[in-house]
C-alpha cells in the first residue's frame, strides 16, 4: 500500500500536509506524492483513557509515531498491537476507522 | 522598562459554584489590591482564554464586569503559554508607550464547568484534526510519545519521571491554596493508574478551577523590590506533532530560553518557574532551557538541585502537578509565585540571586515563551 503525501516540487522537502509555502525554500508549488507505506517506531504509548470514541479495539490501545523509511515522515497511528521503540511496520490507511493503523513486520535489517 | 506592581493568584481546585470571569475577577481584585493601583489607573488589559466559556471578546467581557475602560484591550490564546505571552506583550506595550499599567489576567473553572470528558476533548484538539485526533489522540497521549522516546534515548525509567511529581506535591503541601498537598513518594506515582504510558496519573497534572492576574507597569512599584522583566523570548516552530522532527522537538523552547537570557544579559537565577503539565514536560523544557544536561534533569532532581532550599528552586507553589491547572491561569501561577518569592527574598535579605526565569510551553512543545525577571536596585 502507498501512503499520500505531498511533495515540494521546488525543493523535495515531504511532509504529511501540504503547506501553502514550503519552511525550507518558501516554494508556493506542492503536489501530493505516493510513499511506501514501510516505517519504524519512534514513539509509542498505550492508551488508557481516551478522549473520545477509541478508533481499534480499546482501551487501552496503541498510539505511536512512526517514520517512513522513505522520505522520512511521521505518521501518528493507531494499533491494536502492542510495539516497541524501534518496531518495523507498516502503515495503512483507512477512514474508515483511525485515519492510519499500524502492524508490526518481521524484523529488517 | 517594565516593571511587576502587582499579582493576585486564588486557591485552585474545585471551586464551584464560581464561574470563569468570577474567577478572574478575584484574582485581578487581588492583583490590583497588591499593587495599590485604582481600576481607572489601569488602562491596558490582556486576558486569557476560557475553554469552559468561550468568547469572542474575553477582554471586553471581563473590562465590563471589572468596571474597566482601557486604552488597549485584546484577548489572548497561544495555549499554555498564553500566560507569559500576555506578560511579554504588555511590556511591550509598556516599552512602546501604548499603556503605563497593563492588567494581565486569567481564570477558569475548567473542572467545575464541564465534564471531565469535554475538557479531554477540548484539548486533544490541539492535535491535527485529520491526521492525529481520530487517531485516538489526547493531550496526555501526545506527551506520552515524547516520554517514551525520552526514556527510550537516555535509557531511563518512568520513576525518573515520577520524581518530579514527587517534588511538586512536596511543595505543594506547603502552599496554601494548591489543589493537592497531600505528600505522595514514587511508588504512589508508579501505582496510580496508567493513562498512557509511560504516564500514570500522578504524572499529569489535575484539572482545576483558579484564577491569576498580574499588572505590569511602567513605574516603579511601591511594594518590595523593583521587579523587571529584562529579558523575553518566543518561538513557534510547530503546532502538531506530526510536523515536527521528533529528535529536535524541544528546539523552540531552546530558541526562546536563549533569547531571553541574551536579552536580559543573565545567565544566573535565584528561582526558576517551569511549565509542568506533565512530568516529561517539566524534564524535557528543564533540559532545553539550560538547568539540566540532556537527559541528566531527573538526576539533578535527585542531587537536590531544584529543591525549595537548594540552588535552583523549582515551582515552589507545587506547579500544576501540585497547585494545580486551571487552563492559562495555571501558566501564570508560576510567575506568581515567583514574584512573591524574589520579595521574600529580598525582605529577608537571603543571599540568593534576585533574578528568576520563567518558561511556558504551550500544545505539544508547540508555541514557547521565555521571560526573565530581574530586581533592580
Amino acid at each position: 500500500m502507498m501512503l499520500t503525501v505531498w511533495r515540494c516540487q521546488a525543493c523535495g522537502t515531504v511532509r504529511l500536509c501540504g503547506r501553502r509555502l514550503c519552511p525550507e525554500c518558501s516554494s508556493g508549488r506542492w503536489l501530493e506524492a505516493a510513499l511506501p507505506s514501510a516505517g519504524r517506531v519512534l514513539a509509542v504509548t498505550r492508551v488508557h483513557i481516551a478522549p473520545a470514541e477509541a478508533p481499534v479495539v480499546g482501551p487501552p490501545f496503541t498510539l505511536c509515531l512512526v517514520k517512513t523509511d522513505v522520505g522520512g515522515v511521521q505518521f501518528m497511528a493507531a494499533s491494536e498491537e502492542e510495539l516497541t521503540i524501534g518496531d518495523a511496520v507498516a502503515l495503512s490507511c483507512d477512514r474508515q476507522a483511525a485515519p492510519y493503523l499500524v502492524t508490526r513486520q518481521p524484523a529488517r535489517p | 522598562m517594565a516593571f511587576v506592581a502587582g499579582v493576585g493568584l486564588t486557591a485552585f481546585g474545585d471551586l464551584a459554584p464560581a464561574t470563569s470571569v468570577d474567577l478572574q475577577l478575584e484574582a485581578a481584585e487581588q492583583a490590583l489590591a497588591d499593587a495599590n493601583l485604582s481600576q481607572a489607573e489601569i488602562d491596558g488589559l490582556l486576558v486569557g482564554y476560557s475553554t469552559s466559556a468561550p468568547h469572542l471578546m474575553p477582554a471586553n467581557r471581563f473590562a465590563e464586569r471589572f468596571g474597566l475602560r482601557p486604552a488597549f484591550a485584546q484577548g489572548v490564546s497561544v495555549g499554555g503559554a498564553t500566560g507569559l505571552s500576555m506578560v511579554d506583550l504588555a511590556r511591550t506595550l509598556i516599552r512602546a508607550g501604548r499603556a503605563r499599567n497593563v492588567l494581565v489576567v486569567a481564570g477558569e473553572n475548567r473542572r467545575s464547568g464541564q465534564s471531565r470528558a469535554t475538557a479531554r476533548q477540548t484539548l486533544a484538539e490541539v492535535g491535527d484534526p485529520v491526521h492525529e485526533v481520530p487517531n485516538g489522540g489526547s493531550v496526555p497521549a501526545y506527551y506520552a510519545l515524547l516520554a517514551s522516546a525520552y526514556l527510550h534515548r537516555y535509557g531511563l525509567r518512568e520513576d525518573d519521571l515520577a520524581a518530579f511529581a514527587v517534588l511538586m506535591r512536596h511543595n505543594a503541601s506547603v502552599t496554601t491554596g494548591a489543589h493537592f498537598r497531600k505528600p505522595i513518594a514514587i511508588g504512589d506515582v508508579l501505582a496510580s493508574p496508567a493513562v498512557a504510558t509511560p504516564l500514570n496519573r500522578l504524572d499529569c497534572c489535575p484539572i482545576s478551577d483558579g484564577g491569576a492576574a498580574i499588572v505590569l507597569s511602567a513605574d516603579l512599584p511601591g511594594n518590595g523590590p523593583a521587579l523587571e522583566i529584562t529579558g523575553a523570548g518566543q518561538a513557534h516552530l510547530h503546532q502538531h506533532l506530526s510536523a515536527t522532527d521528533l529528535e529536535d522537538v524541544a528546539a523552540g523552547a531552546v530558541q526562546a530560553a536563549m533569547a531571553a537570557k541574551t536579552e536580559a544579559g543573565c545567565g544566573t537565577f535565584g528561582r526558576i518557574g517551569i511549565y509542568d503539565s506533565f512530568t516529561i514536560t517539566l524534564a524535557m523544557l528543564l533540559e532545553a532551557c539550560g538547568f539540566a544536561a540532556p537527559g541528566r534533569a531527573s538526576a539533578q532532581l535527585r542531587d537536590g538541585c531544584f529543591e525549595r532550599d537548594g540552588p535552583l528552586p523549582l515551582n515552589t507553589h507545587g506547579g500544576l502537578l501540585s497547585y494545580g491547572h486551571s487552563g492559562v491561569a495555571g501558566g501564570m501561577a508560576h510567575m506568581v509565585e515567583t514574584v512573591r518569592q524574589l520579595r521574600k527574598d529580598e525582605a529577608e535579605n537571603s543571599d540568593r540571586p534576585r533574578s528568576a526565569f520563567l518558561h511556558a510551553d504551550g500544545g505539544v512543545l508547540s508555541a514557547h515563551v521565555s521571560l526573565v525577571l530581574e530586581a533592580r536596585r
